[in-house]
């Protein structure tokens, strides 16, 4: 891997709509992006994402700051050059035509071509590899609107990849996609990253894809600002549980999830296979059956039989299935 | 090349060749047919030889008649496709043509203005300065039109595309009950020829007038030309071309300009000619399969300028004495291609972002 070189960075900038004659949202803002890395941008509805990107990709202008370009400040105002260093992924996919899956891709070839529109040699090389690099080739030929949600997603990516920017932003790019291949699409960004070396700035909602795929997260609140770090470090000191966290929600650290907090009306001890054990706790708490940390009454125990088979006993009764389990745990409870 | 695959060079080759065999086609027959029927025969042999032939009566007919009107059928219909092209392009909407902005309202404001009120006064006036009688109307219109179209290009510096498009039609709607209230002061005599220049009429084009006509038509055209990359950009939306560095201003009010050109120039002389604007570029795109505006363009010329002369020819009743207004023919024709598209491809709602 080469060695991370910081490409943007942002000195005290403050971001909001100046044309409305409002405040800023963010003040002395202090980011910076590296080459070769995957950011992942979170916050919650409304706090100002879109803002802090559109300011970073020049699209509305800063309140008051510098954003700088490998150290160069003008390059935001000037649109041709800045087509050339930043592109973009936005969650509207409702494009206006009849295009192929090529011939869209070939449009982030843009700022390259002639006033002819005419694509070079070079310029089809790109558009292949674009295509190729999120693995559209049997799609090519296909009409925009004849493909799912997904596959529109990726054309906008090769789209942005074709444009050849050390830097791409992606609104969201996960949003519309089943579990399966959010991981696949952000698998291969990281990948492609790393690969092609240039910076990547994603927002999101997901957290378990930013704390699974992004070097650097940063973590919009309107009350702390922006925080910044690595993600499993940001987890650690607190500061997602502080972001997200409210009444409703409790962030627990060890699996990194957010949960309802549920009150937790009794208490068992647990013990056994480790994997029995973790689904055992995950399917009581459900029930408001919390894990007691030190041995109490009753005391349920875990044993793995064979693969995909686990038995459970409480004193002398035994079961196979955690549903069972349930039965026999809200039995105990409501007799008392 | 990676573009198109062969099926769709096949398809692009089978509909450039139809539109360019039809219209050399209905050339030949709209010269042909008229008042006085004159043979395919002796047509060619007067295009060809226009000097030499002995009929100079019949030569005459070809040349500072039907020619005229032809070649100003074929330069209407592409300036109006394009210009709605650029329309449903820019808008993002597939009703959008070029008078989907006021300016044929515009038009006809300045029209009713000058027919009912000053009527002949204004008319002997420019026949004075040396300019010919209905010049009067051309200039009329073509003012009228602009002066809509200059309200447009200022207000969109100001303002986002969809209030553009609404401030459009209420001006519409504002023109229109302002030449309503002219229509129902006015003389019986003057209601006449304003009313034959909302039907929309070709034949009023004298070479003279074509030799303005058709330079400000090819510049609208080349301008649109320059315009295409930028079209292009703009199918993703301005977000995205604006991502691309394009600059969106500057390709709007360019865009506009050509618009007006090409819609200002038609509707002076031919009157505000319905529906090509807006049913020819449907057309274009479910035949040839592509939004490219650099493949667009020329479909649109092509076939624009094939269904204005055929739209005129059928106007002529060929074998009556009868002549229909040309407005009545074109939405005719207009109106069912642009219900079957909609309703028979998908693709064409899809085409907008909205399907």
């Amino acid at each position: 891997m080469s060695a991370a070189k910081e490409i943007l960075r942002t000195e005290d900038l403050s971001i909001g709509y100046a044309k409305t004659g409002g405040a800023p949202l963010y003040e002395s803002l202090d980011l910076s992006l590296d080459s070769g890395s995957l950011t992942c941008l979170m916050g919650t509805n409304g706090t100002g994402k879109s803002t802090l990107i559109k300011t970073l990709t020049g699209l509305i202008p800063e309140m008051s700051g510098k954003i700088a370009y490998n150290g160069d400040e003008s390059l935001f105002r000037n649109p041709a050059r800045r087509a050339k260093v930043f592109s973009v992924v936005l969650t509207n996919q409702s494009f206006s035509g009849l295009l192929r899956v090529w011939e869209l891709v070939a449009l982030g070839r843009h700022p390259y071509t002639k006033w002819t529109g005419r694509y070079s040699k070079e310029d089809h090389e790109k558009v292949e590899w674009a295509i190729s690099a999120v693995r559209l080739e049997l799609l090519k030929d296909r009409m925009i609107h004849t493909l799912s949600d997904g596959e529109k997603q990726r054309v906008s990516i090769a789209r942005a990849l074709a444009q050849e920017t050390p830097l791409i932003y992606m609104d969201e790019p996960t949003a519309f996609l089943d579990l399966m291949h959010k991981i696949e699409l952000m698998h291969i960004l990281r990948k492609l990253v790393k690969e092609c070396n240039f910076t990547l700035l994603i927002s999101t909602h997901d957290l378990q894809l930013a704390l699974q795929y992004s070097d650097e997260l940063w973590l919009m609140n309107r009350v702390s600002g922006v925080k910044k770090g690595l993600p499993e470090d940001l987890l650690l000191d607190g500061s997602i549980a502080e972001v997200f966290g409210n009444e409703e929600l409790g962030f627990d650290s060890e699996s990194g999830h957010f949960k309802g907090k549920t009150e937790l009306k009794h208490r068992v001890s647990l013990e056994g296979d480790s994997v029995g054990v973790k689904w055992t706790k995950h399917a009581l708490e459900k029930i408001g059956v919390g894990v007691a940390e030190s041995e109490v009454e009753p005391s349920v125990l875990v044993s793995k039989i064979d693969a995909g088979r686990f038995e459970w006993s409480i004193g002398d009764r035994k079961c196979d299935t955690l549903e069972a389990l349930n039965r026999i745990l809200s039995g105990m409870f409501d007799e008392k | 090349m990676e573009r198109f695959s062969s099926a769709h060079h096949r398809r692009h080759f089978y509909f450039w060749i139809t539109g360019v065999l039809l219209l050399v086609a209905l050339l030949g027959v709209s010269l042909s047919f008229g008042s006085v029927k004159i043979p395919i025969g002796e047509v060619s042999s007067i295009l060809l030889d226009r000097s030499e032939y002995e009929n100079q009566g019949l030569a005459n007919i070809i040349w500072s008649i039907r020619f005229p009107k032809a070649l100003t059928a074929v330069l209407a219909g592409a300036a109006l496709a394009v210009a709605g092209l650029q329309m449903q392009t820019l808008f993002r909407n597939p009703l959008a043509d070029p008078f989907v902005l006021g300016v044929n309202s515009g038009a006809s404001l300045g029209v009713a203005i000058v027919v009912l009120i000053t009527g002949p006064g204004l008319a002997s006036l420019l026949s004075g300065m040396g300019v010919a009688g209905n010049y009067a109307v051309v200039v009329a219109s073509s003012l009228g039109s602009a002066m809509v179209l200059t309200l447009i290009m200022v207000l969109s510096f100001r303002v986002d595309l969809m209030t553009l498009l609404i401030v459009g039609l209420m001006m519409g709607y504002a023109t229109s009950a302002l030449v309503m209230v002219l229509v129902f002061f006015a003389i019986p005599e003057r209601l006449q020829t304003f009313f034959a220049w909302g039907y929309g009429n070709l034949s009023h084009v004298t070479w003279d007038q074509i030799s303005i006509f058709a330079p400000v038509v090819v510049l609208g055209i080349l301008m649109a030309w320059i315009a295409g990359k930028a079209m292009n950009a703009f199918l993703l939306g301005e977000a995205y071309a604006r991502s691309m560095g394009v600059s969106i201003i500057k390709w709007r009010t360019w865009v506009l300009i050509s618009t007006s050109l090409l819609t200002g120039v038609v509707v002076g002389f031919c009157g505000p000619v319905g529906f090509i604007g807006v049913a020819v570029p449907h057309l274009c795109r479910s035949m040839f399969q592509t939004s490219d505006h650099r493949i667009l363009y020329p479909a649109v010329i092509l076939y624009g300028g094939l269904l204005t002369l055929m739209a005129d020819f059928i106007a002529q009743l060929p074998g009556s004495r009868l002549v229909l207004p040309l407005n009545s023919i074109t939405s005719l024709i207009g109106a069912p291609v642009v219900i079957w598209i909609l309703l028979g491809r998908r693709s064409l709602r899809s085409a907008f972002g909205n399907g």
